[in-house]
C-alpha cells in the first residue's frame, strides 16, 4: 500500500512537473509568438509608412514650388531631382515634427540620409537612432546635383 | 530495480516530450517580415533605377569614360547632352552595329555599377539584354517596363528648323498660245495673242490646217509665206512651221495682232494654234478667276466660223459682242439654238441669253459656236464626194433571160425563156439575159453617180471569188468603167456575197468621203471562203455576207445598199445585209422595177453630199467681216482656286497622239496616255483636234479620278443635227479628272452621232499647270544658316525641272525648336531585378 503510494507520489510529481514545464513553456511561446506577431505587423506597417514617407522625394509637392506657410503636400523633388532648396527648406523652415506629420510619420521617429555613390552623406535629417523598439530601413535611389544618390529613410520606434 | 526502470523510463519519456517540444518551437520561429514586403523593395528598386535611366541627362554622366569619349570623338554634341540616358543607351543599341551595341553595354554598365550591391540589375529592348549586372539566377524578379522612342546621337534636340518660299524666279520658259476653230473662214483671218512681260522670244511655231498658201503678219509686218502641203483631210494632218528669229522683233509685250493673209483666193483654217515661246521672269500667269472673255477671230471675206468655247465653272452670265458687216443675215449658234439673226453689230445681253439658254446645261462643258450665213450653208453646188463600188453577180446563171419586161430600146433582144431554146426576134416576148440587162442598169448607175465630179465608183464582179482582175478601183473616169461593165461575161461558178463586199470594203478607205456599196445578186450565197470570210459553224455562207456588210458600216462607215435582181434573188438575206449594213434594201423581178432601183439608188447615193460641203464652200456674192473686237463674255463660278503664294504657272504641250499610239486615223478615236507629276497642280487641260472636213465629237478620258474611259465631250449632247453646230478645235478636259500618274485620252470626229471618222494622229494635249514653290519645315540643324540653306535647296531642288531660280529668288522663314525627338522605337525597353541570394 504505502509502497505504491510512494511510487505513485513521485510518479505523480514528476509528471506533474513535465505537465507544467510544458504547459509554462507553451504559455510562454503564446506570449511570445503575440508579441512577435504584433512587432511583425507594426514593422510591415513602418515599412508601408516608410516608403510612402520616402515618396515625398519623388514629387514635386503641391504648390510645386512650395514654401513653409503655403506648402499643401509636401515634396522634395523638381525635373525628377532632388531639390536642394526644398531639402533645405524642410530641415530648417519645416521642422522634424511637422515634417512627420505631413509625410504620415506621426509615432515613428525618422531620419532621411542622402549618399552619394561613395558612401559619403551629402544630407541628413531627422532624429539620430537612438536606442529603437522597431526600426526600419528602406533604401531608394534618386538624382540629386546630376548624380545618381541612395536615399536611406530610417524609421523607428 | 524494476521501479527504477520505470522512473527511468518515465523521465525519459517526459524529457523527450520537452525536448520535442522545444525544438517545434525553434522550427518555428516566427517570420518577422512578410514575403510581400520583400517584393514590394524590389519593386521599388526597379523603378527607381528605370527612372533613373528615364531623368538622368547625358550631361550628368559625362564623366563616364564611355560618354567621355564619346564626347571627345565628336560622336555626341552639346545638343545630345540633354537627352536622356535611357535614350542614349537605346539609340546606340538600334543602330544595330557591333560597336553601337557594345557602347549601349558600357554605358549601361557604368552607370549602374555599384548602384546597388543587393540585386542584380537587368535592361533589355524587346528581347534582347543590353546588360546585365550578373548572371545570378533568379527567383523572385521585379520587372519595370516603358515604352520608348528616342533620340538619335549626332542629330540635335532643339536647333533651327526654316521653311522656304519663292519669291520670284531668275527666268522660265513659257509660252503663250492662240488657237483657230474647228473651222474659221473664210478669207484672211486675224487673231490677238497676249503676251506677257518677257526677256526674249525662244521660238514661235505655227501648227494650222490650212485651205491654201498664206502670208502671215505680225502686227502688221509681213513675216514669211507658207505653203500648204500637209494639211490633209484623210490623214486628218497639219502643216506645221517655225517663224524665222528673224521676226521676233515683231512682237510686243501685251496683245499681238496675227494675221493669216491666204495668197490665192479666200480660204480658211480648220483647227490650228500659234504659239510663242519665251523666256520670263514672270512666276504666274494674269488670270482673272471666274471671268473669261473670249476674242472672236477677225473674218475678213466671208463670215463661216464652226469653233467652240469652254465654261470652265458654273455660268452665271454671259454676254455677247458681234460686230461686224454684211450684205448677207448673219446668225450665231450656241449650243444648238440661234442666239442671233440679222444684218447689223449687236450686244446680246445676258438677260436675252439667258431666256435662250440653259446656263446650267452649258456650264462646265465645251459648247459649240457656230457663226455664219445661211445662204451660204444652203448652197449646194459643191461637195460630191462619194465613193461607190458596184457589185455584179458573173455566174453562169446570169445568163438566164427570166427578167419580163420590155427590154430596153438600146439594147437587142437575144434570147427567150428558156435559155436554151432562140427565139425570133419578132416575138413580143423576146427577152434579155440578167447579165445584158444587168451591164445596162450599171451603166446607168455609173453614168448618174458621176454626173457629180468629184463622185468616184469602183466595180466589183463576183463569183466564188474576187480576183484582181474582176475590180476596177475608184475613179471618176466614166469610159474605163463602161469598158469594163461592157466586157462582162458569164461563167460557171458560185456566189460569193461576202467577197463581193469584203473587196469592196477593203478599197473604200478614204475616211473624208461617203463611202458606199451596192450589192446586187440574182440569187442566194452560195460560197465563203473561210480564210477570207468568217462562215461560222454551219456553213452559213449567207451569214457571213451580213457579217461582212455589218463590219463595213460599223467599222468602216461603209453603207451597203442591196438589189434582188429577178425573181431568184433571196431578198431574206439582202433584206438582212442592208439593215446591217446601214443602207437600204430592194428587189424587183423585171427590168423596169430594177430600172427605177438604180436610178433611185444612184441618185440618192451620188446626189449633193450636204454634210461635207460645209466646211468647202464656194461663196458667191457674200462678203462679211467679224471684227476682233466681238467676244463673248463668260461669268462663271470657277472649277480650281485662284493662285497661292509662291505657285508658278507654265503652259506645257504633251506630245502628238502619233508619238504614243502611231500615225493612223483611228476609228472611233485616237488615243495616248500622258503621265502628270505628283509635283504640279493641272488648273487647264485641253486637247486639240483636227478633224478635216468632220466634226471633233468626243472626248473620253481613263485617268485614276475616273477609273474607267469617262466621256467628257459628246457633240450629240448638243443635237442630233450636226450641221447647225460648231465644231472644237480645242477640248477642254475639267481638270479634276487629270490626276498625277496617267491619264488616257481618246479623241475623235464624225459627220453624225452614228458615225466616227476617227481622230487625228496630230492631237495633243495642251495643259496649263502650276508648281508650288513653297517647301514645309524640314530637319533641325545646330544653326539657323544651316536650316535656312537646307530649306532653300529644298525649294530650288523643288522646282528646277521647271524653272531657273537662284537663292536671291527664295525668301526663308526660320524658327527655334526644341525637344525633337528622332525615332527610333518604339520599343519595351525593362528593367529587370532580383535578389542575389
Amino acid at each position: 500500500m504505502s509502497a505504491k503510494g510512494q511510487v505513485f507520489s513521485f510518479d505523480f510529481l514528476l509528471a506533474s512537473s513535465i505537465f507544467l514545464l510544458t504547459v509554462g513553456i507553451l504559455i510562454t511561446y503564446w506570449v511570445y509568438t503575440n508579441i512577435q506577431i504584433e512587432e511583425t505587423r507594426e514593422i510591415n506597417e513602418m515599412i508601408y509608412k516608410s516608403y510612402k514617407a520616402s515618396d515625398v522625394w519623388f514629387r514635386e509637392g503641391m504648390p510645386i514650388y512650395w514654401n513653409s506657410d503655403n506648402v499643401i503636400e509636401l515634396g522634395l523633388e523638381n525635373n525628377h531631382r532632388f531639390n536642394e532648396t526644398k531639402m533645405n527648406m524642410t530641415k530648417i523652415e519645416i521642422g522634424y515634427d511637422r515634417t512627420k506629420t505631413m509625410i504620415g510619420l506621426d509615432g515613428y521617429e525618422y531620419n532621411f540620409t542622402v549618399y552619394n555613390m561613395t558612401n559619403d552623406t551629402v544630407f541628413s535629417f531627422g532624429f539620430p537612432l537612438s536606442n529603437p523598439q522597431n526600426l526600419v530601413k528602406i533604401k531608394r535611389f534618386g538624382i540629386y546635383e546630376g548624380s545618381i544618390v541612395s536615399l536611406e529613410i530610417m524609421v523607428w520606434v | 530495480m524494476k521501479k527504477g526502470f520505470v522512473f527511468t523510463m518515465d523521465v525519459l519519456l517526459g524529457l523527450s516530450l520537452l525536448i520535442l517540444v522545444l525544438m517545434s518551437i525553434a522550427f518555428f520561429e516566427f517570420e518577422s517580415i512578410l514575403p510581400e514586403k520583400e517584393y514590394e523593395k524590389l519593386n521599388y528598386l526597379t523603378n527607381d533605377i528605370l527612372n533613373l535611366l528615364s531623368y538622368l541627362e547625358v550631361r550628368d554622366v559625362q564623366n563616364k569614360p564611355t560618354v567621355n569619349k564619346l564626347i571627345n570623338d565628336g560622336v555626341l554634341t552639346e545638343m545630345d547632352l540633354d537627352k536622356s540616358v535611357l535614350d542614349l543607351i537605346g539609340s546606340f543599341w538600334y543602330n544595330g552595329t557591333a560597336d553601337s551595341k557594345e557602347i549601349a553595354q558600357n554605358i549601361s554598365r557604368e552607370i549602374l555599377e555599384g548602384v546597388t550591391d543587393d540585386a542584380c540589375i537587368n535592361i533589355t529592348v524587346d528581347i534582347e539584354t543590353i546588360y546585365s549586372s550578373c548572371d545570378t539566377p533568379a527567383e523572385d524578379v521585379s520587372v519595370a517596363g516603358r515604352i520608348e522612342t528616342g533620340y538619335i546621337p549626332g542629330k540635335p534636340a532643339y536647333g533651327y528648323i526654316a521653311r522656304a518660299f519663292l519669291t520670284s524666279i531668275t527666268s522660265k520658259v513659257d509660252s503663250s498660245f492662240i488657237y483657230y476653230g474647228g473651222y474659221i473662214g473664210e478669207g484672211n483671218i486675224s487673231q490677238l495673242l497676249y503676251l506677257p512681260p518677257y526677256d526674249f522670244i525662244l521660238e514661235v511655231y505655227m501648227e494650222l490646217y490650212v485651205g491654201d498658201d498664206f502670208d502671215l503678219y505680225i502686227n502688221g509686218y509681213h513675216s514669211g509665206n507658207y505653203k500648204r502641203t500637209l494639211s490633209n483631210p484623210i490623214n486628218m494632218t497639219a502643216d506645221k512651221w517655225y517663224i524665222s528669229p528673224s521676226n521676233y522683233t515683231f512682237f510686243n509685250e501685251g496683245n499681238n495682232t496675227i494675221l493669216i493673209n491666204f495668197t490665192n483666193k479666200r480660204s480658211y483654217i480648220s483647227g490650228g494654234y500659234f504659239r510663242v515661246m519665251y523666256n520670263t521672269t514672270q512666276m504666274a500667269h494674269e488670270e482673272t478667276l471666274g471671268i473669261d472673255k473670249i476674242s472672236l477671230p477677225g473674218i475678213y471675206g466671208v463670215i463661216n466660223m464652226y469653233d467652240a468655247f469652254y465654261v470652265p465653272g458654273n455660268l452665271s452670265s454671259m454676254e455677247v459682242f458681234l460686230d461686224f458687216t454684211a450684205n448677207n443675215p448673219l446668225f450665231m449658234n450656241i449650243g444648238n439654238k440661234t442666239v442671233y439673226q440679222g444684218n447689223t453689230s449687236t450686244l446680246i445681253s445676258t438677260s436675252t441669253l439667258s431666256a435662250l439658254l440653259d446656263y446650267d446645261f452649258l456650264s462646265h462643258r465645251n459648247v459649240p459656236l457656230r457663226i455664219g450665213h445661211y445662204a451660204l450653208n444652203n448652197t449646194t453646188d459643191t461637195g460630191y464626194v462619194t465613193d461607190v463600188f458596184l457589185t455584179t453577180s458573173l455566174v453562169d446563171v446570169m445568163n438566164l433571160c427570166d427578167l419580163n419586161s420590155t427590154p430596153p430600146s438600146n439594147i437587142t433582144p437575144d434570147c427567150c425563156p428558156p435559155v436554151s431554146s432562140i427565139c425570133p426576134v419578132s416575138l413580143p416576148d423576146v427577152q434579155n439575159a440578167r447579165l445584158d440587162l444587168a451591164k445596162e442598169l450599171d451603166k446607168i448607175f455609173v453614168n448618174i453617180i458621176l454626173n457629180n465630179t468629184d463622185n468616184r465608183v469602183g466595180l466589183v464582179s463576183y463569183k466564188a471569188q474576187v480576183n484582181d482582175e474582176d475590180i476596177v478601183p475608184l475613179t471618176n473616169d466614166n469610159t474605163t468603167l463602161i469598158t469594163e461593165i461592157n466586157s462582162y461575161e458569164a461563167k460557171p461558178g458560185q456566189r460569193c456575197l461576202c467577197c463581193a463586199i469584203r473587196e469592196a470594203k477593203l478599197l473604200l478607205s478614204d475616211p473624208s468621203r461617203k463611202k458606199y456599196i451596192l450589192l446586187m445578186s440574182d440569187g442566194s450565197a452560195e460560197k465563203a471562203p473561210p480564210g477570207l470570210c468568217p462562215i461560222g459553224p454551219n456553213d452559213d455562207f449567207s451569214q457571213a455576207a451580213i457579217n461582212e456588210a455589218c463590219d463595213a458600216y460599223a467599222n468602216h462607215g461603209i453603207q451597203v445598199y442591196t438589189v434582188g435582181f429577178g425573181q431568184d434573188a433571196d431578198n431574206a438575206v439582202l433584206q438582212a445585209i442592208a439593215a446591217c449594213g446601214g443602207g437600204k434594201w430592194m428587189s424587183s423581178t423585171n427590168y423596169t422595177g430594177l430600172e427605177q432601183i438604180y436610178k433611185k439608188f444612184a441618185e440618192e447615193i451620188g446626189g449633193p453630199s450636204i454634210i461635207y460641203q460645209f466646211q468647202t464652200i464656194v461663196s458667191t456674192n457674200v462678203n462679211s467681216t467679224l471684227h476682233p473686237e466681238s467676244y463673248i463674255l463668260l461669268n462663271y463660278t470657277p472649277d480650281f482656286d485662284p493662285y497661292e503664294y509662291g505657285e508658278i504657272s507654265l503652259n506645257k504641250e504633251g506630245k502628238r497622239l502619233r508619238d504614243l499610239s502611231g500615225d493612223s486615223v483611228d476609228i472611233p478615236c485616237k488615243n495616248g496616255s500622258y503621265y502628270i507629276s505628283s509635283e504640279v497642280k493641272v488648273v487647264n487641260a485641253r486637247m486639240t483636234s483636227y478633224s478635216g472636213e468632220f466634226w471633233t465629237d468626243r472626248l473620253e478620258i481613263n485617268s485614276s479620278a475616273t477609273g474607267d474611259w469617262k466621256n467628257v465631250f459628246w457633240l450629240g449632247d448638243f443635237g442630233l443635227n450636226y450641221l447647225i453646230l460648231g465644231d472644237p478645235y480645242i477640248v477642254y478636259i475639267p481638270v479634276e479628272l487629270i490626276t498625277a500618274g496617267k491619264n488616257s485620252v481618246c479623241i475623235g470626229s464624225g459627220f453624225n452621232i452614228t458615225n466616227a471618222t476617227g481622230g487625228s494622229p496630230d492631237s495633243r494635249l495642251i495643259y496649263t499647270m502650276r508648281v508650288r514653290g513653297v517647301v514645309g519645315y524640314g530637319d533641325a540643324f545646330n544653326t539657323s544658316e544651316e536650316a535656312n540653306n537646307d530649306a532653300r535647296n529644298r525649294v530650288i531642288e523643288k522646282i528646277k525641272e521647271y524653272v531657273n531660280v537662284t537663292t536671291d529668288d527664295v525668301d526663308i522663314e526660320t524658327k527655334t525648336v526644341a525637344g525633337i525627338q528622332w525615332l527610333w522605337g518604339p520599343s519595351l525597353l525593362k528593367i529587370v531585378i532580383w535578389n542575389k541570394d
